[in-house]
């Protein structure tokens, strides 16, 4: 009589089963936290790890050089040619810039700013991993915080913006794309028409199409086809007038009230190997 | 052998997702698809096998996600799924090419299943669709060229040691 075992009760067992399944979900939504950062012991890995990669993909990117090298060796008296035409403008573009900038100076000087919205620091980087885990849209970068990159810092190619830090280690750092379908931060841009700019805020991104959706821009102002669309450097993390696009198509939203602008995206997500970070002035 | 044979397909991972297009028809998934074809090599020892799907989870997620335990818990529960399905399925190359494709399926869906949960996706089932079928040609064409590579070398390597002998 004494040795009858207590029967496990099945209901017991199910809430324990709900609790196990709680606990590994809480402990995932901290792993999978957009703001986190990174422990110590993660950024040492994740340094190693990266120059590791870095030399085993030394050979695939010589190859990749070589055979770019030799594609453009074809087009090589084209592009020739279109300079040769360019070069006659450039002398012209460079004093109306150095004209520019010293206006720029001056203005500064009188209205005793430290610095404006365009002001930016260049720091270049290339391209160790990519996408990975197919849902991140994430890249990693051979610079990190002992080279000056800090969070939430703008990333360019010379094709125009890509995205922006999200997580930095001593000598790599992470850079979201704005390819991501759940671009969180909307971008406030400016779309270059007659008479000035008027503004609006990147919404979605399509993957297919590689365009943006620009939304908030009232319905009584007319934009040209192929307009330019750069940042307004408005919010914390982008600087003004990084090229993001040009205008693709224009319609309107639901209810007739505000236009919505699709922007076909300056960069290709698909081919980026060497990337700019930007640093804003007095930051 | 099954270590050297595990990194190798970790590196492979990262260094070709540098070459191919973020959302093309060709999406790595060699760390997984390498966990499918090296489990023969641990002869049933599935304590050792779930360490090293762990581990490997473990590097996914510092080296390429930056999400802790998010791949080694994943790793772990397809290990687990791995481990079940060679004991239904024989072994060869058509029912290595069905493992692959289930896994696949079952890993894309966990994983975003996961972010879903935790608020770091919207629901779009046309993207999830294209992340599968995206990740199947290449894996595919993987699982089957390592699974001959692996079979190749133990050959080789029994008749060495039966050499010895």
């Amino acid at each position: 009589m004494y040795n009858k075992r207590r029967k496990f009760d099945p209901r017991y067992l199910l809430i324990l089963i709900i609790v196990i399944i709680a606990l590994i979900l809480v402990v995932l939504a901290f792993a999978l936290r957009k703001d986190r950062n990174l422990s110590p012991i993660e950024k040492i890995g994740k340094d190693t790890s990266t120059m590791i990669l870095k030399v085993v993909g030394a050979p695939f990117d010589f190859v990749k050089t070589k055979l770019t090298e030799i594609k453009e060796k074809d087009n090589l008296y084209k592009k020739y040619k279109k300079l040769q035409n360019k070069e006659s403008q450039i002398n012209n573009v460079i004093s109306q810039n150095e004209n520019l900038e010293n206006e720029v100076k001056k203005l500064k000087e009188q209205l005793e700013l430290n610095t404006i919205l365009s002001d930016k620091v260049f720091l270049n980087a290339t391209v160790v991993t990519r996408n990975v885990g197919y849902w991140y849209e994430e890249i990693t970068i051979d610079k990190g915080k002992k080279n000056g990159i800090e969070k939430d810092m703008a990333v360019i190619n010379s094709k125009g913006l890509i995205g922006k830090i999200t997580k930095v280690s001593n000598y790599s750092s992470n850079v979201k794309l704005l390819s991501n379908s759940n671009m969180s931060d909307k971008i406030s841009v400016k779309i270059k028409i007659d008479d000035g700019y008027v503004y609006g805020l990147i919404s979605k991104y399509d993957s297919k199409t590689n365009t943006y959706t620009v939304e908030g821009i009232s319905q009584n102002v007319d934009i040209p086809k192929g307009a330019n669309v750069v940042t307004t450097g408005m919010g914390a993390t982008f600087p003004s007038g990084i090229e993001v696009g040009s205008v693709n198509k224009i319609t309107t939203d639901n209810f007739d009230l505000s236009k919505v602008v699709e922007v076909k995206a300056s960069v290709n997500f698909n081919d980026l190997d060497y990337v700019t970070v930007l640093k804003r002035k007095g930051k | 052998m099954k270590t050297i044979f595990l990194i190798v397909s970790f590196l492979l991972d990262g260094i070709l997702s540098r070459y191919l297009p973020i959302h093309g028809l060709f999406t790595p998934l060699f760390t997984l698809i390498s966990l499918i074809t090296v489990y023969p090599l641990f002869n049933g020892d599935k304590t050792s096998y779930y360490k090293y799907a762990f581990v490997m989870g473990l590097a996914y997620d510092l080296l390429y996600t930056d999400t802790i335990i998010v791949h080694a818990f994943l790793f772990l529960v397809m290990a687990f799924i791995i481990t079940k399905m060679v004991i239904v399925l024989s072994d060869n190359y058509i029912n290595l090419t069905i493992t692959s494709i289930i896994c696949i399926i079952i890993y894309r869906f966990l994983e975003y299943g996961l972010l879903l949960m935790t608020g770091n996706m919207v629901w779009n089932f046309s993207y999830l669709l294209a992340s599968v079928y995206n990740s199947l040609i290449l894996n595919i064409i993987y699982s089957v060229l390592s699974s001959m590579i692996i079979s190749f070398i133990s050959m080789k390597l029994k008749a060495k040691r039966r050499r010895f002998i």
